[in-house]
């Protein structure tokens, strides 16, 4: 044994020294370029290469020495204007780049971002996953230590909300823009109740919060829990919906119902197809989702009801701009916006208007995410774990 | 020499200075990177009456899930160590693979079992004794105490199966030669020689189980009851308030201080317990006689409760498209379409690969820093060394999530090439493991008498001819060990890597995370089941190595 003791210290330390030189993927692939200066200059309005043919004569032309190509911020490409000149940019940009980083809190993009992979295949697309605070943490930190790893960021308005000095606006084909001026949605949701069809009758379904009080429903009921920050719009929903006094007297009586508190919507499922109870609170995105895949669920949206956003933003810092506007773009275009739908179970602005979904009737009172009201999401915590957890 | 020490002591100073540093800083600061201080966090924290009741049932959980796994992973160490009960191998080889298995999976098997209205044991009892469907309550603080406390049954069984091993049978044959009986001569020489290993164990678990989050979070969680582990979770994740977070932090820490001061006091008394002497030895092993089959069945149990069972659910898991119970209807739909998906996604060949790279490194540098470490402590006469055994303890009571938001601070303000590379990643679990590898390490050096060294020194030797020649060799058991049993966690702490990883750097832990958090059927499972099923020939080279080196090794006279 003491004979192979210096054969594997001396194994080890080529293994770290091997994996510690800039090795870092396992796909053997060229590094890519590296990625445009970002000027110094105050940002002016980009000019785009001219499409009119120049007044001089040609062979003035041809006697002035080669422009040097112009570099652009992420803000300059940000506010290009649409069109296939600013397609070509990006494209010619993107090859120069090679590669982009989303840092998002949803998860399920990989199949979109492989997508794009082989739509532009210059184009080395990664997803940095994490939750909302690690990944506000993450780009805060680096942002100010000037060394910002990310040039996309995906998630709800607690993501976007915290960041919103680091992001920059951006024009984009599909871009809708609603609360969040620099970020556009990709997919909006409401808070329902999924239940089992084998399990609960359609007569027992709850159509207003109210009804979660019966006792139909005592050590049978899942609710989201803090960390997750849904319980803390849901309540100030309440109290705004309800009024106060009569939010704090629900809250108060529900917390007798013997509940199941989830941070993690895939445990909560879990629960629910187990049996452990028969009633869950989730996002109608994972909630029509399972429904689609045939499992015996159905969900309710009880009056009132909460609706939610996912954004997407592009840094002012990104150090790959060109190939996160095309990701942008591509994520945005109906191509993927269809199988986004798909995939999470996402409603279009035309089913909400339309009032039903699925068969599924919506209520009439549907309370959107703000910015305003996201701020006071620590407050409306701080009561629901008083009143329904008893803390 | 004397330049080893000093390179390791300042290590570990750099290790877990900076990480404690910030901790101290971000429980002061009004904001991360400001310099304004308060001690408004402190006061929010420790005025606040709900922080007593945490604090308790936080001491409850941790205490009872020690008892525990002392009781379950002792009583496992000491039948295949010092009798001769059958099933040794293979309670050795399960305790081995079952460290692989994240907290997370023995507390989602256990919810399997014990659910209400759905769990197996829960159903079966309803339907044939007519008793109400939610009869065992797993979703409480004696069910949490009960998982975790499996959950550190094998660690407790890796730690002292070394030391009952070496323990020196002539006291025990001196005591039976006087008449003393099977229950006496453990009761009063095997028990007490022990003391030094058990009471190191007995801390670690303590603190292990205030920093235990996987356990807590699934079983006490959705019933809100909270300990400190998911409080500071909460808070971190719902608020990134890092000043209250850091403050809880800080008193996890006063404990594990108390707790190392009372343990440096007992091992100055070592030389009381040192069972590896100069004399040749031999272990003991006990003839159970007619309690043989009950130390058999007691194996049993320990091998279906600690890894049988969450490995059936995960293999179960594995071969069907979604969860369900086991029935006809989930019979008919098996299928390894689960691994077949697995193996066409490249980043968990890039986390396969990462993993194995960064356990190896850092299991490697771990083990090296522990064992001066530990020589330091328990050798030397250096004043202040106690100093040592504290840093080297501190990460233990940083929760991971706090320790990776500090690497994330440090490493983006140094001036090193270490931020988003795999060596961060090296860093912060070589940080995270080292208390593991020093209570691995501290008591089989206590174990160790010191007049081999001394009857060395005597002859000339140096002192690297003494560690090489004499103790490095004593030591080696419990060093492989701490590399093996380090090795294993860095395939399934979750809690650090998660915030310092990026897609290039993932690991195994995080793969599994997004995996799960992406709801992609069941193909989670199936990367737990590849992933211990290549973990399990490192347990089994374990089991050979310790038995090689128990037979062959003697210090001779």
């Amino acid at each position: 044994m003491k004979k192979l003791m210096g054969p594997i210290v001396a194994l080890g330390l080529v293994l770290g020294i091997w994996a510690g030189c800039g090795q870092t993927s396992a796909t053997p692939t060229t590094a890519p370029p590296p990625p445009p200066a970002v000027t110094a200059k105050p940002i002016q309005a980009p000019t785009l290469a001219p499409t009119r043919a120049p007044t001089r004569p040609p062979t003035q032309a041809a006697t002035r020495p080669a422009e040097k190509p112009r570099t652009r911020t992420a803000a300059d490409l940000a506010a290009l204007p649409l069109g296939p000149e600013r397609q070509r940019i990006l494209e010619e940009g993107a090859r120069q780049e090679g590669e982009v980083m989303v840092y998002s809190s949803a998860t399920g993009l990989d199949s979109i971002i492989d997508d794009f992979m082989n739509k532009y295949p210059f184009i080395k697309a990664d997803v940095f996953v994490t939750r909302v605070p690690a990944l506000i943490e993450r780009a805060t930190a680096e942002s100010k230590a000037g060394r910002l790893g990310g040039d996309i960021a995906n998630g709800p308005l607690t993501v976007y909300t915290p960041l919103q000095d680091l992001v920059v606006k951006f024009n984009s084909p599909g871009a809708q823009f609603t609360s969040a001026p620099k970020a556009a949605t990709t997919y909006v949701g409401l808070v329902v109740f999924t239940y089992s069809t084998r399990r609960v009758n359609p007569t027992e379904v709850p159509t207003k919060v109210e009804d979660l009080l019966n006792p139909r429903w005592k050590g049978k009921l899942g609710l989201f829990a803090p960390p997750n920050t849904f319980p803390g719009l849901w309540t100030n929903m309440l109290l705004e919906n309800l009024g106060e006094a009569k939010a704090r007297d629900f809250l108060t009586k529900l917390s007798g119902q013997d509940l199941f508190f989830y941070d993690s919507p895939q445990i909560a499922e879990k629960a629910l197809g187990d049996g452990q109870i028969d009633l869950n609170m989730q996002g109608s995105t994972n909630a029509r989702r399972r429904v689609g895949e045939g499992l015996p669920l159905n969900w309710t949206a009880p009056e009132p009801s909460m609706g939610y956003v996912n954004l997407i933003t592009l840094f002012k810092d990104s150090k790959h701009p060109h190939a996160a506007l095309l990701l942008i773009d591509y994520i945005l275009s109906p191509e993927a916006q269809n199988k986004i739908s798909g995939m999470v179970g996402s409603f279009t602005t035309r089913e909400i208007a339309a009032g039903e979904i699925d068969g599924v009737k919506l209520p009439k009172t549907i309370w959107l995410q703000t910015q305003e009201r996201v701020k006071n999401i620590p407050q409306g915590t701080k009561i629901f774990e008083q009143l329904v957890m008893k803390k | 020499m004397n330049f080893v020490f000093l390179f390791v002591v300042l290590a570990v100073l750099y290790l877990t200075g900076l990480p404690l540093l910030f901790l101290i800083y971000g429980s002061l600061a009004k904001a991360i990177g400001s310099l304004d201080l308060t001690g408004s966090n402190f006061v929010a924290v420790y005025t606040n009456w709900q922080t007593l009741v945490l604090f308790g049932r936080s001491l409850l959980f941790a205490v009872g899930s020690a008892f525990v796994s002392l009781v379950m992973g002792g009583a496992a160490a000491w039948l295949t160590q010092k009798t001769d009960a059958p099933l040794k191998s293979a309670a050795t080889a399960i305790s081995i693979i079952s460290v692989a298995i994240p907290g997370l999976f023995l507390a989602m098997s256990w919810v399997v079992l014990a659910a209400p209205r759905a769990g197996l044991i829960n159903v079966w009892l309803a339907q044939t004794f007519n008793l109400p469907d939610d009869l065992i309550k797993i979703y409480s603080l004696p069910g949490m105490i009960w998982v975790e406390g499996l959950a550190g049954a094998p660690f407790t069984y890796l730690l002292l199966a070394p030391i009952l091993r070496s323990m020196d049978r002539s006291l025990e044959e001196a005591a039976s030669v006087s008449g003393s009986g099977a229950w006496n001569r453990i009761v009063r020489i095997s028990l007490p020689l022990a003391v030094p290993a058990i009471f190191s164990i007995l801390i670690l678990r303590l603190v292990r189980g205030f920093e235990a989050f996987d356990v807590p979070a699934i079983l006490g969680l959705p019933k809100g009851i909270d300990v400190l582990s998911t409080k500071i979770y909460t808070i971190v994740n719902m608020s990134q308030s890092y000043g209250v977070a850091n403050a809880y932090a800080l008193g996890l820490i006063v404990l594990a201080v108390a707790g190392i001061y009372s343990y440096q006091r007992l091992i100055r008394q070592g030389y009381k317990y040192a069972t590896v002497t100069g004399k040749g030895y031999q272990a003991a092993q006990t003839k159970l006689g007619p309690y043989k089959l009950l130390g058999a069945g007691f194996l049993v149990f320990y091998v279906l409760v600690v890894a049988a069972v969450p490995l059936s659910v995960l293999l179960w898991n594995s071969i069907i498209p979604s969860s369900m119970l086991p029935s006809g209807e989930a019979i008919s739909q098996l299928t390894l379409q689960n691994f077949r998906l697995l193996f066409n996604m490249p980043r968990v060949l890039l986390a396969f690969r990462n993993t194995f790279i960064i356990g190896l490194v850092a299991s490697a540098g771990c083990v090296a820093l522990a064992l001066v470490a530990s020589w330091i402590l328990v050798r030397t006469r250096i004043k202040g060394r106690w100093l040592l055994d504290v840093f080297s303890f501190v990460p233990l009571t940083i929760p991971g999530i706090t320790l990776g938001v500090a690497l994330i601070w440090i490493y983006l303000t140094l001036p090193l090439p270490v931020y988003g590379t795999i060596w961060i990643l090296v860093i912060g679990y070589a940080t995270s493991f080292l208390p593991i590898a020093m209570r691995f390490l501290s008591p089989a050096l206590v174990q160790i008498n010191v007049e081999l060294e001394e009857a060395a020194s005597t002859s000339g030797a140096s002192q690297w001819a003494i560690f090489r020649r004499i103790l490095a060799p004593l030591i080696l058991p419990a060093a492989l060990g701490a590399a093996l049993y380090v090795f294993l966690l860095i395939f399934r702490v979750l809690s650090m890597a998660i915030v310092v990883y990026n897609p290039r750097t993932i690991v195994l832990p995080v793969q599994i995370f997004v995996m799960w958090g992406e709801a992609r059927g069941n193909t989670v499972y199936a990367l737990l089941v590849v992933t211990l099923a290549i973990l399990t020939p490192f347990a089994f080279l374990y089991n050979w190595l310790i038995h090689r080196y128990a037979r062959g090794a003697s210090p001779g006279a």
